[in-house]
Order: C-alpha cells, then sequence, then structure tokens
C-alpha cells in the first residue's frame, strides 16, 4: 500500500543576509535541511520533535507545498509535492499558525464556510460539515458560530484552526506545533481528538512539536530532529530503550537505621539525603524490575518504612539530548 | 471549482469586513466627496468656476464629483485585487489559500466583484444628488448610464489588476510598489485631468488602461457626444481587456511559483 | 541632559536605518508623493485663467502643498506613531521603560523634517515643469523661521491631542484620514484667508493653524494677509502657546486613563 507521506533525501537551503552594518551586508546559505528521509503510514499519528530552527516547519511546508526543496523528493498521498501540486493540495489538512491565519471580522462559522469555498465544498456539504466540525471541537459551545475571530480566546483559534484541517476530510493532515501556547485542558482537547482521527479515521498526521511530553502523549512514532537532520527514529520507548541512561528507583522512607548499612551489599550506585527524619533514597539501575523487591524488603528488615516509591524513566528530553550529542 | 461558490464566499467576507467596521462604510460613501471638495475648494480658492466651463465644456462641480465616483469605482475592486495578496500576507490567510487547491485565477477574478456591486449601489446617494441638482429628472437615467459605465470600467480593468498584482507582490515590501501604482493608476484613468489635456507620452500611456475608454465616454457624455464614440470607445475598453486577460493567467502564476519557491510566510 | 540626546540619537538612528536606509521607504514615498501631487495639482490647473501668472500660480500650490505636508506629517508620522506602537507591542515597552514619549518624538521628528525637505524639492520640480519655477522670496528670514516654529509646535499640539485620543480610544485609520485631510483645509491652510468664504474664514481665525500659515505665505508670496503681521504674530503666539498647554495636559491625562483602563486596541485600518 502506497505509503501516506514518503520524504527521499529532501535537502532545503536558505539565503539569509548578515548585516555587518548600516549598509554593509554579506550574503550567507543556512541549510535547513540536509538530507532528511521518513514515512508516515495511514491510521498513524508521527511526530516530528525537535528544538526551534530544527527544520520542523520547513518540513511541514515542503509537504503543503508552501515551499520547494532544493533537491531530493517528497510524496504526499503518492503524489509528488513540486510536480502534482494541485492533487497533493487536494488530499492535505494544514495547521500552521494556531494565532493567525483567520479573518478578524468574520464569525468561526463564516470563516470555515470562507475556506471550504476554496476547497469546492458548497451549500449543503459545506454546512454539514462545518456543523460537525464546529460541535467536534466545542466551538458551538464556545461562541464560534457568532463571535467574531477577533474575540476568540487562544484555545478557540485552536480549535478552529484545527477545524479547518479537517474541513475537507482530508486523509493526510500536518500540524504544525498545534497546541503552542494553550491552556492545558484545550491542548489536552486538541491532542485527544489526533489521536482518534489517526485511529480511528485512519488518517495519516504528521505532528511537528518541540514538547516531549507532548510527543509521547500523542506519537506512534517519532522522529527527532535536529540540525536539518533525522537523529533518531522509533516509538517513544523504543528510543528510550536505545540509551544507556541508567533508570532510578527513588524510595522516601522513615527509620531509625543505617541506610549504608541496608544497601552495603547493592552493587549499583545510590545516594541518599534526609531532611525531617525523611529519607530520599535513590538507586541507579539498568533493570529496576531486579532490584526493587529487594530492596524494599531490606528497609522494611531494618526497621524502615517505605512512604512512597517511584521508578523513573529517561524521558524523551534524554532521548533527544542523547541523540543530538552523537549527531553533532 | 464553481465560480459562484466561490464568489459567494467572497461577497460573504468582504460584506462581513464592510458592516463589521463602520469606518470602512463610510469611506466608501465619503471618498467621492472628500476628493472633490477639496480639488474644488482650492480650484475655486487659486481660480474660478468660469475658466474650468471654458477649457473643459462643463461645470466643475459635476466634473469633480464626477470623476471622484468614477474614480473609486473603478479602482475599489482594483484595490481589492492590488491589496488582498498583502492583507492575506499579513494577517496569515496566504498559506491556507495557497495551499488550497482552488483556482487562483478564478479567486482573483471573483475578489472585486463584491465591493464593485456595493460601490456601485453607492453611486445613488453620491452622484445621483448632483446630477438631479444640476439637470433635474434627466439627472436620474444620467446616473444610471454613468453607474453602468463605471462598472464595465471595473470589470475590464480587473485583468490588468491581476497580471500587475502577480508581478509585483512578487517583491519584497510590495506594499512600497503599491503606494506608486495606485496614484499612477489614477493619474492615467484621466478621470480628474481628462487625457486631452494630457501631455503625448501621458496619453499613450493612458491608452494602454482597459477603464481609460470609458472614463473618457463618461465625460464625453457629460459634454455632449456624438453614437458612434460609445461603440469605439467601449469596444476598444473590452478589447483591451480581452488582451491582458492571459496576462492576468501569467502572472498569477508566476507570483504562486515564485512565492512557494521563496516560501509562503505562515507569519 | 545627556541621556536624554543619546536617547534621542538612539530613536532618530532606529527610524533612519529601518525606514530611510534598509527598507527604501524613502524613495518610494517620495515617488509616491510626486505623484499623489500631480493628481491633485493638475485639475486645479483647469481653473487657472490663461492670462494669470503661471509662476505665481506656481508659488501658490508650492506654499499650499508645503503646509500640507507639514500637516501629513503630523498626523501620520508623529499622532500616527501611537497607532503602530500599539500594533507592533511597543506602547506598552515604552511605557514600562520609563523613558518617556519626548525623547521618542524628539528622535522621528528630524526625520520627518527631511522627508519634507526631500519631497519639497520634488515639488519644486514637478511645478517648475507644469507651471514654471514657483515665483518665492523670502522677505523676512526672522518671521519666516518664527513661522515655520509656530506651526510646528501647533501641530506637535495637535499630533498630541490626536495621538492621545488614539491611545483610549483605538479611533481608525479612517478617522485619521478624514481628520488629515479636512484640517488643513478648514483651518486655511491651503489658501488666502481673504479667499476663503466668510464662515470659513471666522471658524479658521478662532484656530491656531491658521495664523502661521498667514505669516508663511506673506513671507513667501507677498499675499495680503486678512490682518496686520503684528497682529497676526502676537495672535497666533497666544494661540499656540495655549493649545501646547492644553495638548500636553490632555495626552497626560491619556496615559493616565490607559495607565487604568488599558490600552485599545486598533484595526489594520
Amino acid at each position: 500500500m502506497t505509503k501516506a507521506i514518503e520524504v527521499r533525501d529532501i535537502i532545503k537551503r536558505y539565503r539569509v543576509k548578515k548585516r555587518l552594518g548600516i549598509l554593509k551586508s554579506i550574503t550567507e546559505f543556512i541549510d535547513a535541511l540536509k538530507g532528511v528521509s521518513f514515512s508516515v503510514d495511514y491510521g498513524e499519528v508521527v511526530g516530528l520533535l525537535g528544538p526551534n530552527g530544527a527544520g520542523k516547519t520547513t518540513t511541514i511546508k515542503i509537504l503543503s507545498t508552501l515551499l520547494l526543496p532544493d533537491d531530493g523528493e517528497a510524496y504526499v498521498a503518492g503524489y509528488n509535492v513540486v510536480e502534482e501540486q494541485n492533487e497533493v493540495r487536494k488530499r492535505i489538512g494544514i495547521m500552521l499558525s494556531v494565532e493567525k491565519g483567520f479573518y478578524g471580522k468574520l464569525t468561526g462559522r463564516e470563516n470555515l464556510e470562507y475556506f471550504a469555498a476554496l476547497y469546492g465544498l458548497d451549500g449543503k456539504r459545506s454546512r454539514e460539515r462545518i456543523d460537525y466540525l464546529l460541535k467536534l471541537l466545542e466551538l458551538d459551545k464556545l461562541g464560534g458560530d457568532y463571535k467574531l475571530f477577533e474575540e476568540f480566546s487562544l484555545g478557540m483559534k485552536a480549535r478552529l484552526s484545527l477545524a479547518r484541517a479537517l474541513l475537507s476530510d482530508a486523509p493526510i493532515l500536518l500540524l504544525d506545533e498545534p497546541t503552542l501556547g494553550l491552556d492545558p485542558p484545550s491542548a489536552r482537547k486538541i491532542r485527544e481528538l489526533v489521536k482518534d482521527l489517526a485511529h480511528r479515521e485512519n488518517k495519516a498526521i504528521l505532528y511537528t512539536t518541540h514538547n516531549m511530553f507532548e510527543a509521547e502523549l500523542v506519537c506512534d512514532k517519532i522522529l527527532l530532529i535536529n540540525k536539518g537532520r533525522i537523529v533518531a527514529d522509533g516509538t517513544p520507548q523504543e528510543l528510550k530503550s536505545r540509551i544507556p541512561k541508567l533508570k532510578v528507583i527513588t524510595l522516601d522512607i522513615r527509620g531509625k537505621g543505617s541506610i549504608d548499612k541496608v544497601l552495603k551489599d547493592l552493587e549499583e550506585k545510590y545516594e541518599f539525603k534526609e531532611e525531617n527524619g525523611i529519607y530520599e533514597v535513590r538507586i541507579h539501575v539498568h533493570r529496576p524490575e531486579e532490584v526493587f523487591n529487594e530492596t524494599v524488603r531490606k528497609f522494611i528488615n531494618n526497621g524502615f518504612e517505605i512512604l512512597s516509591a517511584r521508578i523513573e524513566e529517561p524521558t524523551l528530553e534524554d532521548v533527544f539530548i542523547y541523540f543530538s550529542e552523537g549527531s553533532s | 471549482m464553481s465560480f459562484i461558490v466561490l464568489l459567494k464566499a467572497e461577497y460573504m467576507l468582504v460584506y462581513s469586513e464592510v458592516m463589521r467596521r463602520k469606518s470602512a462604510l463610510m469611506a466608501i460613501i465619503i471618498y467621492p466627496y472628500l476628493f472633490a471638495g477639496l480639488t474644488l475648494f482650492v480650484g475655486f480658492s487659486a481660480g474660478s468656476p468660469q475658466s474650468f466651463v471654458e477649457r473643459v465644456g462643463i461645470d466643475p462641480i459635476v466634473f469633480m464629483v464626477t470623476a471622484s465616483y468614477m474614480i473609486m469605482a473603478i479602482t475599489t475592486g482594483v484595490d481589492d485585487i492590488l491589496w488582498r495578496p498583502l492583507s492575506d500576507s499579513w494577517i496569515g490567510t496566504l498559506v491556507y489559500i495557497i495551499a488550497s487547491p482552488v483556482n487562483k485565477l478564478k479567486l482573483f477574478m471573483a475578489m472585486p466583484i463584491p465591493r464593485l456591486t456595493l460601490l456601485l449601489m453607492m453611486g445613488f446617494t453620491s452622484i445621483l444628488p448632483i446630477y438631479v441638482a444640476f439637470y433635474g429628472l434627466y439627472g436620474v437615467s444620467l446616473t444610471i448610464v454613468v453607474v453602468a459605465l463605471s462598472a464595465i470600467g471595473a470589470l475590464v480593468m480587473t485583468p490588468l489588476g491581476i497580471a500587475i498584482s502577480g508581478l509585483m507582490h512578487v517583491a519584497s515590501e510590495s506594499w512600497r510598489i503599491l503606494s506608486i501604482v495606485r496614484p499612477l493608476l489614477f493619474v492615467f484613468l484621466g478621470a480628474y485631468y481628462p487625457r486631452m489635456f494630457m501631455p503625448l507620452v501621458l496619453r499613450l500611456i493612458s491608452y494602454s488602461i482597459p477603464s481609460s475608454y470609458t472614463v473618457e465616454l463618461v465625460q464625453r457624455l457629460l459634454i455632449g457626444i456624438a453614437s458612434i464614440d460609445i461603440v469605439v470607445l467601449l469596444g476598444l475598453s473590452i478589447a483591451l481587456a480581452a488582451i491582458y486577460v492571459p496576462l492576468g493567467r501569467k502572472s498569477i502564476n508566476y507570483w504562486e511559483k515564485k512565492k512557494v519557491r521563496e516560501g509562503v510566510k505562515a507569519h | 541632559m545627556l541621556k536624554l540626546i543619546k536617547r534621542v540619537y538612539m530613536v532618530f538612528k532606529a527610524y533612519a536605518v529601518s525606514d530611510l536606509l534598509r527598507s527604501k521607504g524613502f524613495v518610494f514615498g517620495l515617488v509616491s508623493m510626486s505623484i499623489w501631487f500631480m493628481l491633485f495639482i493638475s485639475p486645479i490647473i483647469l481653473f487657472i485663467d490663461s492670462s494669470f501668472n503661471p509662476r505665481v500660480a506656481s508659488a501658490y500650490s508650492f506654499t499650499a502643498i508645503l503646509i500640507f505636508l507639514f500637516y501629513s506629517v503630523a498626523t501620520w508620522d508623529w499622532a500616527a506613531e501611537i497607532r503602530w506602537m500599539i500594533n507592533d507591542g511597543r506602547l506598552e515597552y515604552y511605557i514600562a521603560s520609563g523613558s518617556g514619549f519626548l525623547c521618542h518624538y524628539l528622535g522621528i521628528m528630524p526625520i520627518s523634517f527631511i522627508w519634507i525637505a526631500m519631497a519639497m524639492s520634488i515639488n519644486y520640480l514637478l511645478l517648475t515643469v507644469v507651471w514654471g519655477p514657483p515665483e518665492l522670496q523670502i522677505s523676512d528670514l526672522r518671521l519666516f523661521i518664527y513661522g515655520f516654529i509656530l506651526l510646528t509646535t501647533n501641530l506637535v499640539s495637535y499630533a498630541l491631542v490626536l495621538g492621545g485620543t488614539m491611545l483610549s480610544s483605538g479611533v481608525t485609520g479612517f478617522v485619521m484620514e478624514i481628520i488629515g485631510f479636512i484640517t488643513p483645509i478648514a483651518t486655511g491652510g491651503l489658501t488666502p484667508l481673504i479667499n476663503l468664504p466668510k464662515p470659513i474664514q471666522t471658524f479658521a481665525l478662532m484656530t491656531p493653524f491658521s495664523y502661521p500659515a498667514e505669516i508663511i505665505r506673506y513671507i513667501l508670496l507677498k499675499s495680503p494677509t486678512i490682518m496686520s503681521i503684528h497682529e497676526l504674530c502676537i495672535r497666533g503666539t497666544l494661540y499656540s502657546l495655549t493649545f501646547l498647554a492644553v495638548s500636553i495636559i490632555y495626552f497626560r491625562y491619556q496615559l493616565k486613563k490607559i495607565m487604568r483602563e488599558g490600552v485599545r486596541v486598533t484595526t489594520l485600518w
């Protein structure tokens, strides 16, 4: 089956003017993308995760036919983004900016009607689709029907932006940092919807973000991008398991004995600190499932009380730092 | 993609903006009088209306108000075509328009029509009172004819407007170029300063503007005209507009390609 | 004082670099302005009797446009600056920085004057082509300079009133354009007061604007004045100082108001 999105060795270079004074300047080229390759299947959310300036938005724009690559190939729904732009445009929904991109003096509904016309939706089909989307994104309850866009809160603007991306019911969605600046409830709503769209409606979704936590929540697969290159890819768990970072067992305990005496036979490294009679013990392990039960039993047998216990895994941030430093 | 669907969408967009922004509505009503009033005031102070009548053959008040109305009607439509890529870029909608499968030429053809319709209706608040005051009941039919000719003038201007828009907006800070193009169009239309008074070079440039023929037609009507001129002048303006259509198409395609090559900004 | 001078210089440098040098605004603006002049002047020609000395007509047009440009600058450079600050989100930073508006305006005013000088050079050339070199003469330099100081003072006051109103009410660009058009006409800025209809004459004399305009026209064109030069100077000075005092109080009041109520949102137009 054709991949929804297929990108092969895309290169993109920007010309930048470097100001050396009031009138003097030189022109330089910076490589925004240095040979990026990846693919996205239908029914999955693929996250493009990286810091600002990594190349996320450049990638989205190339796939949205808003930017030409300098080299390489990209296909959306099997169509070449350079040579078959119009075919691509019929099959994508895009969300580029949360705050802007609508007409201020139109209501939410009127804005959607306008953009529906650009997608060739008219009359009954347009109305039904817009009714559905306003309800889906709860904009009908928030006043999306009668409030002017310039009166919308940021959360409402984000929802409307996603509604526009869904107007033509395109099979492929390109979402550029769709929850940027949103409050937690709005962000959560958007994330849940995105997952639903992929898993229930079989859409292919490319989702860019610099928020590691969000990427882990939303994405089936993550592409780590840094300085114009994909430095790693895989599911969140796969990526975490690839780094040699140790997990940490953290125990909050109370008691009168000696911690060192309890853990003297432990091979793993540990540290602890005491505050108000409570010890926080941190043990760095590769395989916590082997150490955890044994350690807890030793503390209890030595008269300690376990107040809380947790196992901390490496985060995506750890993953990103590990792979970025490696790629540097 | 249906042109009617696009037209309906543009009507909704423009009328919502105009009705919800009272200043925009007031501008459409007042501007014909404003520039005419300024010119008449200074002209009367600096010279005399008799000199004007001797040179031009028509009362300056009728002439100036008509000129202002025609300029408003013709350039209002073109203004939408010239300004929309810029305003869409500033508010962030341009990316979505380019990324949509809509036929861009059709969209640009639809753009001027809503505001033009509004402005044509405004003819009955701006020129009708003046014409009735000067010509009595004949002023009513004269108003209808002038409004109709202004409509034609605006429509034949569209292809040239699209051609200019496409070429202009590939430049950065294209609004600065627009600040030159707009007043130039005003000058070469020959509405305020009839082209019969222009030096040859300027007159030749004026001949290349399709709407200048409808402007001349209205001026001749106000003065008195032989019927053959109507056909000739109208025919010339429509023929010239037809010549600009393929240029307009190429220009818009060039603009779109150039924008995508450089990268359409989402702001 | 040194701090103020430094700040003024930084503002001037910032605007000169961004607006005049890097964005090519200078050249485009001049070309655009000259075309608007042509559009405005050309129908006026049709009112002039063929026996009238064209160089005198040229001189009157030159003076009228000069004064109109001063009004434009006061509306679109000085008063509208508040609007741009609001639109760009700079206003709050300005207020929070405590540096005040004085240094900002002292910085942008020279740019406005550079602009007027260049625009009038083009205007001079244009009129020379159309009618012939304007027949101008400065019969009394000190009075001429005094007239310009008076005009600038009035226009600064006008900008403070318009700018202050914009701060608290977010007045639209359209309203500004109307005010920018009507003010010079209604206040006797463009034509000698003697040529105006009586009601407009009376109104013009009740505003501070007409006095410096009359003085400048008298100096440049030897045009007849509606009252003696001595009286024009005294009245003009009294009006200007009063207007300036009122405008400063008004502007400060508007600043205090927005500290209480917040800055208004302005539309793009």
